[in-house]
């Protein structure tokens, strides 16, 4: 049962620190083994297709059978992941039959679901914006800022000192924030590896460490 | 033989290493480690979850976009762990969507092991633990078309997000579900600050494995944290200092 638990913090650690020193350390066979080790990551996730696969038939099939809550979307679903797949493995994936699919429906709704964020940040803006507090008024004073400052209607107002303003918002206090941010993140991203390789946190293998 | 201009990485990673080590065997050894500050979005956590369990509606957790070597996805497991256990013990249903494969077998190992620490192991469902697609706006509408058709009474969405973060957010909110958004990703963040009940900013996220579990050998691993932060800015303030100088000799040794 000891070994159990120990065996994948043991892997952890081993395959952790060979990653780390071929990282820094370019002598012959570390940079080989570790591209070898990236092949192994890439052939597993493949083969994780087939439990994604299984686990979406199963939920949608159940759907489908028990004429669940909208179940004529799950067979919407199911008819085209098996369509689709039978598609590409009848005519190739570089056939036109599938790029045709490729460009003419799924880019289509691609894009249908990107303008959707058109309207979502207009109705969360509508509400972030709405002056409660302190921190709400900055928000919205500064969100006009750079919105005016970017459109073209922005340099024929207040002497044409908006857009510099906007461009000086950007770049010296947003500028300053993002790094921060960007800085205790990388730290807490190194912090975190070094916890995972020590196995103090073993949430992913489902123990504790959280 | 060493990568070129990488020397200072290096040895930036050994002193980091050290310090953790060093702050590990003082908490091991029972001795005094600072305490975490409250981190709201952290306790919101429950809050919510509390919430949905009350109003008979499930819990959503999503890790976003990147893979298991992300290390917000990472984090993400962690909160996961927390947020499983806590389902398990209120007897709430938890679902789980996932973008990226290998997460989902991660995922539901994860859920499997809080039901069963909670001992209600016939409560976890695998199906509950869902692959949505590898397509990042099939994904989000799958999420969104979920949050909406579950009645979702609690959305927590922890780590890798880029520009479906808004759709996710914005649906769970019309949802009417109490929500936490957290990444490290700056294009992302407006989004939950604006969307979500709370966020939990950039390293907030590596935080929470510590700050959940309130073991003080973790505890320890921020402190350590902070104290390599203090060092960073300590160096970007001499490094500005010496630059405005002309002086470039921390510049070159820092380039080694």
């Amino acid at each position: 049962m000891q070994w159990r638990k120990k065996l994948p913090i043991l892997i952890t650690l081993a395959a952790g620190i060979f990653v780390v020193v071929s990282r820094f350390v370019k002598i012959e066979p570390l940079p080989t083994l570790s591209g070898t080790l990236d092949e192994w990551f890439l052939v597993s996730a493949a083969f994780a297709f087939v439990i994604g696969m299984a686990n979406l038939t199963r939920l949608h099939l159940l759907k489908v059978r028990s004429r669940g809550k909208d179940w004529p979307y799950s067979l919407v679903l199911l008819v085209c992941l098996y369509g689709y797949l039978t598609l590409g493995l009848t005519v190739s994936v570089q056939g036109p039959a599938y790029e045709w699919v490729y460009r003419n429906i799924l880019g289509a709704l691609q894009g249908a679901m990107f303008s959707l964020l058109a309207f979502f940040t207009a109705s969360a803006a509508y509400r972030a914006f709405r002056i409660r507090s302190a921190e709400a008024t900055v928000l919205m004073i500064t969100a006009a800022v750079v919105m005016v400052g970017n459109i073209p209607l922005g340099e024929s107002i207040a002497g044409g000192n908006i857009p510099g303003l906007a461009q000086w918002i950007l770049d010296v206090p947003n500028t300053a924030g993002a790094r921060g941010i960007l800085l205790g993140a990388a730290v807490g991203a190194l912090a975190t590896s070094v916890r995972i390789l020590l196995g103090l946190e073993r949430a992913h293998l489902g123990g504790p460490g959280a | 033989m060493f990568l070129e201009e990488a020397g200072a990485q290096f040895l930036f990673m050994l002193i980091f290493v050290a310090v953790v080590y060093f702050f590990i065997q003082r908490s091991s050894a029972g001795t005094h480690v600072p305490e975490i500050r409250k981190v709201a979005g952290l306790e919101y956590i429950d809050t919510a979850i509390g919430r949905a369990t009350e109003m008979g509606r499930p819990v959503h957790f999503t890790p976003g976009l990147f893979g298991v070597d992300a290390p917000e996805t990472l984090a993400s497991f962690a909160i996961l762990g927390h947020v499983a256990r806590e389902s398990a013990r209120y007897d709430a249903r938890l679902i789980v969507s996932n973008f990226e494969l290998p997460v989902l077998g991660i995922n539901q190992e994860i859920v499997r092991q809080a039901y069963l620490e909670a001992g209600r192991p016939e409560r976890f469902n695998p199906l509950d633990v869902r692959y949505m697609s590898s397509d990042q706006f099939g994904y989000a509408a799958g999420v969104a078309g979920l949050l909406h058709r579950e009645n979702v009474g609690a959305n927590i969405m922890v780590g890798a997000f880029a520009a479906e973060a808004m759709v996710l957010a914005e649906s769970g909110y019309q949802a009417g579900a109490l929500q936490v958004g957290g990444t490290t990703f700056i294009q992302s963040l407006p989004w939950f600050i604006v969307a979500a009940d709370h966020t939990l900013i950039g390293e907030e996220i590596y935080a929470a494995g510590a700050y959940l579990s309130r073991d003080p050998v973790l505890t320890g691993t921020i402190a350590a944290q902070d104290l390599a932060k203090i060092g960073i800015i300590g160096l970007v303030i001499l490094g500005t200092f010496l630059n405005t100088l002309g002086l470039t000799w921390l510049e070159t040794v820092l380039s080694w």
